[in-house]
């Protein structure tokens, strides 16, 4: 039981190697051992990544850089990064350089507050935003094969990274609204985020085995899709599943539960493109 | 005596509406393909079986749990076997999805996937159903499956007889209780049957 684990802890690791970024051979990252959550108000007392409650060969699948499903993903947007496209004659590189080692940490700590704006940006956001302001090309759409591409390949620059999301100040109202959010029940089947991903993770539901939730891994290579997904394609379909009526993707709605999501999940490490049932 | 309540008039006025939509999909099927095929793409969660039908019933102190509802939705007995075939349809019911029930279980058979995959994996999430007859009067399981929160505000298990005071219920499941008065006996009677 121990050696598995061991085991799995050294292909992450190995795994995680080949983007460059070493992981601290010692100490919890909820994928081997858990997270003792330091907030004092936090719900869990061990916080685990999706990873734990996946099946082993998705575990596998996702450790090796070879058979990880989502590298396809990860590819596009390594060629979208220097591709110039739009009416200022820019790419991704014109601005933040050739090597995109200069978005590390970037997936750790999305999403932000805009004050200007005063709005949650996550990494979709973000991009576009590039896209459409600086290179003043057209936005890409939510879970597109580009949209998709470049996102995991910009989130995987911060692979083994903890999750670290600002929640205090002016984003805490964002922070309430996604915890709320988290909270209220909905749908036909009546129930909360909560109820399923705080009351019984590690637990089967028919054949699926629910996981806390957690957002670290996103976009994520589902196998049920055939294809990588956006977080908020899971927060549509978990809504769906309780026959309740989705947000949309990008929602103010969607946003503040992200936020909220990334601080359930604070110091796991990013996982990007994980490979999940 | 069982009448239905409300909703059932405002059923058959549903029904109407249907009708009309349905005409309108047919006519916008002749023109445009596409409109046609995202309205029955958005039809996708309950498909037919829920009930439009709710039975008016009025809960009374319980003996082992706080309430319980005495008297028959529909005025008769439910059929055992069709209260096992709602019990572990995907969509009505699936009560399996959270609950064991040994006798269930048993009707998965080693190397029949069609059998396994109807009866078999079973969820951990909820107490098994294994001798629940013994534990509850027959009006306390009727009103665990009409409307469990009645008895356990907190829990999971959604109300399987309700159509009303949900929050966002999806489009096409609006107005809907889950199953039916006919299908409640159903289950009920397949409950009696689980004595240790
Ligand atoms: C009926 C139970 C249920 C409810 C309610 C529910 N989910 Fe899920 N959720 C699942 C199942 C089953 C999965 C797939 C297995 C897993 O990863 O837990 C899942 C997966 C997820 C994942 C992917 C985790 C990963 O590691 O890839 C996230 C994120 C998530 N849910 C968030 C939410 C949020 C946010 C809500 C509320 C809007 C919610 N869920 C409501 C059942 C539910
Ligand atoms: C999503 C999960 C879920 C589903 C689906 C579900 N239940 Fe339950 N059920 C529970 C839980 C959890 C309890 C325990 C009550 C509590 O929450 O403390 C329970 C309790 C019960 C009890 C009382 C058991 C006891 O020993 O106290 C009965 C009877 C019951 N359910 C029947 C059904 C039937 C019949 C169906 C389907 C028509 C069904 N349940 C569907 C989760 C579920």
């Amino acid at each position: 039981m121990n050696f598995t684990k061991v085991l799995c802890g050294t292909t992450i690791a190995m795994a995680l190697g080949y983007a460059g970024i070493s992981v601290a051979a010692s100490g919890a990252d909820g994928v081997t051992t858990p997270i003792k959550p330091a907030a004092k108000d936090h719900p869990l007392e061990e916080v685990w990544s999706g990873y734990k409650y996946a099946a082993t060969d998705t575990q596998a699948m996702q450790d090796d850089e070879f058979s990880n499903p989502g590298m396809a993903w990860h590819d596009t947007g390594q060629e979208l990064w220097s591709k110039v496209e739009g009416d200022a004659g820019k790419s991704c590189a014109s601005c933040h350089g050739d090597d995109a080692s200069s978005m590390k940490g970037v997936g750790a700590r999305y999403p932000i507050l805009d004050e200007k704006r005063g709005k949650l940006v996550n990494i979709e956001n973000r991009i576009n935003m590039c896209r459409t302001e600086n290179m003043k090309a057209k936005p890409w759409k939510y879970d597109s094969s580009q949209s998709l591409g470049m996102s995991i390949f910009v989130k995987a620059q911060s692979q083994g990274m903890p999750v670290n999301v600002k929640v205090d100040g002016a984003a805490k109202p964002f922070f309430d609204k996604g915890k709320e959010f988290y909270y209220e029940r909905r749908g036909q089947l009546d129930m909360a985020c909560a109820t399923c991903h705080e009351g019984y993770f590690g637990q089967r539901v028919r054949m699926n085995t629910l996981s806390q939730g957690q957002s670290n891994g996103f976009p994520t290579y589902r196998l049920k899709w055939q294809k990588p997904g956006s977080l908020h394609r899971r927060f549509s379909g978990c809504n769906k599943q309780v026959r309740a009526k989705p947000f949309k993707k990008g929602s103010d709605e969607y946003l503040a539960l992200e936020l909220y999501l990334a601080w359930r999940g604070a110091g796991l490490p990013v996982e990007t493109p994980s490979v999940r049932n | 005596m069982i009448t239905f309540g409300s909703d059932a008039i405002q059923g058959g006025v549903r029904d109407m509406w249907r009708n009309a939509i349905s005409l309108a999909v047919a006519l916008a099927f002749a023109l445009t393909t596409t409109s046609a095929f995202a309205q029955a793409k958005k039809k996708e969660r309950c498909k037919d079986g829920e009930s439009e039908k709710v039975a008016n019933y009025t809960p009374v102190k319980g003996v082992n749990l706080d309430w319980m509802i005495k008297e028959s939705l529909t005025g008769k007995d439910g059929d055992p076997k069709a209260g096992l075939k709602w019990m572990t349809h995907r969509r009505l019911g699936n009560c399996i999805a959270c609950h064991a029930v040994t006798k269930i279980q048993a009707l998965a058979k080693p190397g029949d996937s069609k059998s396994l995959k109807a009866y078999g994996f079973p969820g951990e999430i909820a107490p098994t159903l294994d001798g629940v007859a013994d534990r509850y009067t027959i009006g306390e399981l009727r009103m665990l499956v009409v409307d469990p929160k009645k008895i356990f505000p907190d829990t999971i298990m959604p109300a399987f007889h309700k159509n009303t005071g949900f929050n966002r219920v999806i489009g096409d499941c609006k107005g809907l209780a889950i199953l039916s008065p006919e299908r409640v006996e159903d289950v009920v009677a397949y409950l009696k049957t689980l004595k240790q």
